[in-house]
């Protein structure tokens, strides 16, 4: 088993991370925060992954085919689907800010709110 | 009574769904009724669950999914008191923030109601859910109706940029305890806390459940608002809608050290426990006394203490009395007494442990202990760089 996927993904979350940090726009950062996500769909589907193994689909098939786990499949399309309304949310409060102090720069609405 | 837990969860979501989908339909007061209604409800299940878990969990596998011969694949809600006593208290503060709300925003969108309700059904899922992945999208779907509360008086600059501050640190927070969920998944091949913690007891702990917990942990702990984690905290409850600010203070940041409670006794416990006993109580320096109670700004029940003798006067009043409480909170205020404390430190972790002791006698105890040092070191880094010097 190779160790790249996880150094791949430990990779993206960081990242993810540095460019949360260092952001200047809210929209940026939304696409930031789903860079760090993405490292945790490399993560569950390295996990799940089975060299020469099929899709987990055993309709038809032979019983005792090898094949992926479905389970980190399951788990990260539901990671999809949860982190998307939240990044949703952020977006639309970035519009929000926008439209309010026509900046969607987080230190300079900070500095606005007090 | 195993058809309870899932009527918990799906009442108020019901009804969140009744409240926003009949707007502008139904008349406001039946409006207000079905949101107070559904969490009524939500705290009498609570409170039966209270007591039909005593003598034995309360078990409800979705679909009939029942595990065999030792692996579950099925989802199930596990409900035990401590459980059970989240779901009432959610219900209870949430009928009276519905109330309250009625009282203090009279010009709001019923869109609240819906997000309250919403909020309600996730902080019960999460307090009863038996797996690990499970109490993820959970604690998602609460910081996703908590994100839009907070925001609620959006026309406002203070309210975007609290609401925005929250929803990163948390969402952050959430991904912290995916990837530790998917190494624990890595390692046991099991999602569901019971199996988890079967497959890994009597084994050494090993690197990758030492990062799997402090993942887990960190990400919790963004929740719930522990140093270094609360940066968000003085944002999000300086805008909030009072309203949501009372079930934010009184469920919403505890509900992240339920988390580390359920998943340390449940799952950590068993490789860890037996190994050292530090374990027990998370010991945490910091510098400032206002960080401290900026971490925890309600605790459910906190002991302020100002003196050495006092903390021990106080441990033993909760040996006394055997709090029957989850958590212990024990904040030490004074920057003298830290002081003195560090001159002894022996004694302070022989402290730690004692409070950590005490607080075992009620079954899964967990205890936060919270030193404050007065004098300059590492955190302080960390700390001084909030945005409410």
């Amino acid at each position: 088993m190779s160790f790249l996927p996880y150094a791949v993904a430990a990779w993206i979350c960081v990242v993810g991370l540095y460019g949360i940090v260092a952001s200047r726009n809210l929209v940026h950062l939304a696409v930031c925060l789903t860079v760090t996500q993405s490292s945790t769909y490399v993560l569950l589907l390295a996990i799940g992954y089975v060299r020469g193994g099929g899709p987990p689909i055993f309709k038809g098939v032979e019983l005792g085919t090898t094949a992926v786990d479905p389970v980190v499949q399951a788990l990260t399309l539901t990671d999809v689907v949860v982190s998307v309304t939240v990044v949703a949310l952020i977006i639309a409060l970035a519009l929000d800010a926008h439209e309010e102090s026509g900046t969607a720069d987080p230190d300079q609405l900070a500095e606005l709110s007090g | 009574m195993s058809w309870i837990p899932p009527l918990v969860v799906a009442v108020p979501l019901l009804a969140a769904a009744l409240v926003a989908g009949g707007d502008h339909v139904l008349p406001s007061r039946v409006q207000d009724a079905i949101g107070v209604a559904a969490t009524a409800a939500v705290c009498a299940f609570g409170i039966v669950l209270m007591r039909e878990s005593m003598s034995q969990d309360v078990i409800h596998w979705f679909g009939g999914w029942r595990p065999h011969s030792g692996a579950a694949i099925g989802i199930d809600f596990a409900v035990d008191p401590f459980g059970a006593g989240m779901v009432a208290l959610v219900g209870a503060v949430a009928v009276l923030s519905l109330v309250y709300a009625r009282m203090y925003l009279q010009e709001l969108a019923r869109l609240f109601d819906a997000l309250l309700l919403l909020i309600t059904a996730a902080i019960c899922g999460f307090a009863m859910t038996g797996d690990l992945f499970n109490m993820f999208v959970w604690l998602e779907l609460m910081g996703v109706a908590a994100y839009a509360l907070t925001g609620f008086e959006v026309r406002q600059a203070g309210p975007l940029q609290g609401a925005v501050n929250f929803s990163i640190v948390n969402t952050i927070g959430g991904y912290l305890v995916v990837i530790g969920t998917a190494l624990l998944y890595a390692r046991t091949g099991a999602l569901n806390f019971a199996q988890i913690g079967r497959t890994l007891a009597g084994e050494k702990p090993g690197g990758l459940l030492v990062v799997a917990m402090t993942l887990i942990v960190c990400g919790f702990f963004c929740k719930a608002a522990v140093v270094p984690f609360h940066l968000w905290l003085g944002d999000a409850y300086a805008v909030a809608p009072a309203p949501v600010c009372a079930l934010f203070a009184a469920v919403m940041t505890e509900v992240g050290l339920f988390g580390v409670a359920r998943v340390y006794w449940t799952v950590f416990d068993a490789p860890f426990g037996a190994h050292q006993q530090v374990e027990r109580a998370f010991l945490i320096d910091l510098d400032g006394s206002r960080f401290c109670l900026h971490a925890v700004p309600n605790p459910a029940p906190a002991l302020r203490v100002d003196d050495v003798h006092e903390l021990h006067a106080d441990a033993s009043a909760i040996n006394a009395a055997r709090f029957p409480c989850p958590f212990v909170v024990v904040i030490a205020i004074k920057p003298q007494v830290g002081m003195r404390l560090r001159r002894q430190q022996a004694e302070r972790v022989q402290f730690g442990l004692q409070v950590a002791e005490l607080a075992e006698q009620p079954k899964n105890a967990f205890t936060l202990v919270v030193f404050n040092d007065g004098g300059s070191s590492a955190p302080a880094g960390i700390a001084s760089r909030s945005r409410h010097r």
